[in-house]
């Protein structure tokens, strides 16, 4: 028996305990905004926040968090309504395929919870564990900035 | 394959007692090996809910870090405190990337026993000593004697590394590493220094390397060569081409046995560099 939050919620569930945490979220929770991309924790597209740090998804077990508080890209829109970081992504073109774009998202919010105001140097080393192979990095990294410029 | 949690360290112990069971801690190799089935245990313990191994103590001069303390909290202020650790931190910081940091723990990193393991190098230049616990009781074993083979360590299949005892003392140690990136980058080759200068002499120095034998290794004749000399340019020089012909590495897909050499002579260099303008 697991039991976690996820997004906010209360959740148990009887699950195998040799589960993998992305296929518990993905297979029975159905939070497809976690991708699957090299299941070795090298790409970062599995990405979620784990009591609000970001880890790999692919290379944790699901039993692992056990009392945590799991946030995927689905729980950061907040009634309805994209959050500061989404909507940038779209403003300044940082979305092409849109794989990477949740695990990008979440390694980013992570670091402006903790650091509201980051040079672009924190900013490329927050995201250093996350690939993206299509718009390139410079228009993830201005959206980025321009959340963290806001306030 | 059955994984179960523990709710004590003597749980955990009893059933690392049984065959093919492994233990589980961030999982960031293991989970990897997994899936490439290149293990197969029955079953996996998983010690993460294990409050005991996450804590750092200092008593009677030694830094007693808890085997569950991960990559992010190395790299942290808990650290950054004492001087003689920053190759610890500095290690901590260029380690895998931060979802890594944030779940890859130094007990992990120590008996995966890879010859690249960042964590690896920087405490074995800092004299460290692993706390390996088992029912019958808790034994230490200095680091330098921890490494056996490749991927093969002094820890049985029945004892849990529990924590790292590392000695707290004057002076200062630094970690420097080559990839092909920055992040989420396996060394070409590594190294790690700590000494402690007085009188402008080495009064103390012990270096390790990574990446250019099957275990993390002390470079034994450049810390002899080294000890009680004054850091001049003709020091560095001879230290650099000691420490050349003291290793034997292995040409792989990550970079060729001459570069290797090159890289370490380069990075001893290069450090021993930064500890005599850091004197001035």
């Amino acid at each position: 028996m697991l039991s976690c939050k996820i997004n906010g919620e209360e959740i148990h569930s009887e699950i195998p305990s040799d589960m993998r945490l992305i296929d518990f979220l993905r297979e029975e929770m159905n939070l497809t905004g976690v991708k699957e991309g090299c299941s070795e924790g090298e790409c970062g597209a599995c990405t979620v926040l784990f009591n609000g740090d970001p880890v790999n998804s692919c290379i944790m077990l699901a039993i692992q968090a056990e009392g945590a508080e799991i946030t995927t890209i689905e729980g950061i829109a907040k009634d309805g309504k994209l959050s500061d970081l989404q909507q940038a992504f779209i403003d300044h073109g940082a979305v092409q395929c849109g794989f990477c774009t949740p695990g990008m998202i979440l390694a980013a919010q992570a670091l402006l919870d903790k650091n509201p105001h980051p040079a672009e140097a924190e900013i490329r080393h927050a995201i250093s564990g996350n690939l993206c192979r299509c718009t390139g990095y410079q228009a993830i990294v201005d959206a980025i900035l321009a959340v963290s410029q806001r306030k | 394959m059955d994984v179960i949690r523990p709710g004590s360290l003597q749980d955990c112990l009893r059933i690392l007692k049984t065959e093919h069971t492994i233990p589980i801690a961030g999982g960031t190799d293991l989970m990897v090996n997994l899936a490439l089935n290149k293990i197969s245990p029955d079953r996996i313990i998983d010690i993460t809910g294990l409050q005991e191994l996450k804590e750092i103590s200092l008593s009677d001069n030694f830094l007693k870090i808890g085997a569950l303390v991960t990559f992010s909290r190395l790299a942290g202020k808990e650290i950054a405190q004492y001087p003689c650790c920053n190759a610890l931190r500095e290690a901590a910081e260029k380690m895998g990337s931060p979802q890594i940091r944030n779940r890859a723990t130094i007990g992990g990193n120590l008996v995966t026993g890879s010859s690249a393991g960042d964590g690896s190098v920087a405490i074995l230049a800092l004299d460290a000593q692993v706390e390996l616990t088992g029912l019958d009781g808790i034994r230490k074993v200095p680091l330098s004697l921890f490494y056996s083979g490749y991927h093969q360590t002094a820890i049985h299949s029945d004892e849990l590394l529990t924590a790292v005892y590392i000695p707290i003392r004057p002076g200062t140690s630094s970690f420097q590493k080559v990839g092909k990136r920055n992040a989420l980058a396996i060394a070409v080759a590594s190294l790690a220094i700590y000494s402690y200068i007085r009188d402008s002499h080495f009064e103390q120095i012990y270096i390790a390397i990574g990446s250019v034998a099957p275990t993390p290794i002390r470079a034994v004749k450049t810390d002899l060569f080294l000890q009680g000399q004054k850091i001049t340019s003709g020091v560095i020089k001879e230290a650099a081409r000691i420490i050349q012909d003291e290793i034997a590495p292995i040409t792989d897909i990550r970079g060729t046995a001459d570069y290797r050499r090159k890289l370490i002579a380069n990075l001893l260099a290069d450090q021993l560099q930064q500890l005599s303008e850091s004197k001035n």
